[in-house]
C-alpha cells in the first residue's frame, strides 16, 4: 500500500502531462489504492452554499473570463498579505490537527488579517503583538451546533453569523485542542470578544482581486483531491486521483503572472510551503464564491479589559 | 466478514476467497488518513474506498478496505491514522487485525 517510487514518478508524469507547475513530494500513504481512483464522493449544498461540483464548474466559468476581467480592471497584477510593502498582515500557520475545523481556521484567520488591515497593525510590526491570536475552538466548539461537529464540518456563512451575533475570543480565552467538546470559553469571556459587523459573499473575479487588493484576504473553500496531499510548492492544478471532499482556508493574495491564488491553509507548517500554497485560477471550486468580512463593531486588544466601543474600519483607523 | 473499529487487536479466521471489509472513521481533509500495510501474502487488497458521512465542509465519513483471502496461510493488517508528510511515528491511531487463511474455499463452499 505504501507510495512505490514508480507511483511517485506516476504522479510526476500526470503533472508533466497536464502542463502543471507544482511538485508532489513523496510520501508514503498518497496512492492509497486502486479503489481510490473509482471513488466518488457525493456532496450536497448546505444553506445558501453552492455544491462542490457547482463550485468547480462556477470556477472554470470564471477561469476562462479571467483574462478579459483582468484587462479592464485596475487591481494589481500581485498582492501578498505575507509582504505587502515589507509588512506581514497573515497570522501564523495554525494546525487544526484531527478535527473538520477548517470553516473555523479559514474564517479566524481572515477575520485576523482583517483586523489588522483594519487597525493598520502588521504582524511584524513592533505593536504586532496588541491584536490576539483567536480562538478557533470558540468558533467552532461554540457556534457550531451541529452533533459531533470535528466529523460533520460546516459551512463559512453560519460561522461568519456566529462571528457577528457573538463574536471570538482570544485563544488564551479558549485555547484549541481537536475532538468535541462542549462550548467553554474562559470567565471573562463577555469582556474579550472581537465581533465583525457584517460580512458578505463574493461571487466575481474581479471583485475578489478588488477585494483582496484593497481590504485584506478572503475565506474560500475548494475540493481536495488525492495529489493535493503530496503539493511541495508550485501552482497547484488537479491532475489525479478522486475527491476527498469539501476544504476550508485563507486567500491571502493572487499572482496574474503564475495565474493563481495563494492560500493559508491550516495543516501546520510542515505542509505545502510552510503551510501555504498557491492554486491555479479555476482549480478544484476555489474561485466560486469568497466570503470577505466587512468591518468590525468590536475588535479587543491585548492588555483591554474591554472591547473598543468605537467602530472601526478602514476610513476610521484606531492608532493602537 | 466486516470488521469495524471494535475488532482492533482481534484475530479471524477466514476461508480462501473470502472477502474481509474492514471501516474505519477518517477525516481525510484534516490531512490524516488511514495508511494500510498486510504482511505476508494470504491476504490482497482489493480496494479502500472513502466515503463522507455527512456533506457540510470538513465533514469525515469512513475508509472502507475490502481484502480478498487469496491463499493459506497468516496476514496481520496494520493500519495507521496519519499524515502523508508527517513522521510516521506521529500516527494519531493505530489498528491491527490478524488474519488466518484455511485451505477451504469458500467459493467452493456454496
Amino acid at each position: 500500500m505504501a507510495m512505490t517510487a514508480d507511483e511517485h514518478e506516476s504522479l510526476w508524469e500526470a503533472v508533466r502531462a497536464r502542463n502543471a507547475n507544482w511538485r508532489p513530494g513523496h510520501n508514503s500513504i498518497t496512492a492509497l489504492d486502486p479503489g481510490e481512483q473509482r471513488r466518488r464522493l457525493g456532496y450536497t449544498p448546505g444553506p445558501d452554499e453552492l455544491s462542490l461540483l457547482q463550485r468547480e464548474t462556477l470556477s472554470a466559468t470564471h477561469h476562462v473570463a479571467v483574462d478579459v476581467v483582468a484587462e479592464a480592471t485596475p487591481y494589481p497584477v500581485s498582492v501578498d498579505w505575507r509582504d505587502k510593502d515589507g509588512k506581514s498582515y497573515v497570522t501564523n500557520v495554525k494546525d487544526q490537527q484531527s478535527c473538520g475545523s477548517c470553516v473555523a481556521f479559514g474564517t479566524v484567520a481572515t477575520m485576523e488579517s482583517r483586523a489588522r488591515v483594519l487597525r493598520g497593525v502588521p504582524v511584524n510590526a513592533s505593536n504586532g503583538g496588541a491584536l490576539p491570536d483567536l480562538s478557533e475552538a470558540h468558533l467552532f466548539y461554540c457556534g457550531n451546533s451541529a452533533g459531533n461537529p470535528c466529523m460533520n464540518g460546516w459551512w463559512a456563512g453560519p460561522a461568519l453569523d456566529f462571528a457577528k451575533s457573538t463574536g471570538v475570543v482570544p485563544e488564551t480565552c479558549f485555547p484549541y485542542t481537536p475532538g468535541n467538546q462542549p462550548c467553554a470559553p474562559c470567565t471573562g469571556a463577555p469582556g474579550m470578544l472581537t465581533k465583525i459587523s457584517d460580512w458578505h459573499a463574493i461571487t466575481t473575479i474581479a471583485e475578489m482581486k478588488r477585494w483582496l487588493a484593497t481590504n485584506g484576504p478572503l475565506i474560500t473553500a475548494f475540493n481536495v483531491y488525492l495529489d493535493f496531499y503530496s503539493y511541495t510548492g508550485g501552482v497547484y492544478m488537479h491532475v489525479s486521483g478522486a475527491r476527498d471532499g469539501g476544504h476550508c482556508v485563507s486567500c491571502v493574495g493572487y499572482d496574474d503572472a503564475r495565474r493563481a491564488w495563494l492560500c493559508k491553509n491550516s495543516w501546520g507548517t510542515g505542509w505545502g510551503e510552510g503551510g501555504f500554497f498557491w492554486i491555479g485560477y479555476g482549480q478544484c471550486g476555489i474561485d466560486a464564491t469568497m466570503w470577505a468580512v466587512d468591518d468590525f463593531a468590536s475588535i479587543y486588544t491585548v492588555g483591554r479589559r474591554r472591547p473598543s466601543s468605537q467602530p472601526v474600519s478602514s476610513a476610521n483607523p484606531i492608532i493602537l | 466478514m466486516r470488521l469495524t473499529e471494535q475488532d482492533n487487536g482481534a484475530e479471524i479466521t477466514v476461508r480462501k476467497a473470502e472477502e474481509i471489509i474492514i471501516a474505519l472513521p477518517e477525516n481525510p481533509t484534516t490531512g490524516y488518513r488511514w495508511s494500510v500495510e498486510a504482511s505476508g501474502d494470504a491476504l490482497a487488497l482489493d480496494s479502500a474506498d472513502y466515503a463522507p458521512a455527512t456533506t457540510a465542509v470538513g465533514a469525515g465519513g469512513k475508509r472502507t478496505m475490502r481484502f480478498i483471502a487469496q491463499r493459506p496461510g497468516t496476514s496481520t493488517i496494520h493500519a495507521q491514522l496519519r499524515r502523508s508528510w508527517e513522521d510516521p511515528k506521529a500516527a494519531i491511531n493505530a489498528y491491527t487485525v490478524t488474519i488466518a487463511v484455511t485451505g477451504i474455499d469458500h467459493g467452493n463452499d456454496r
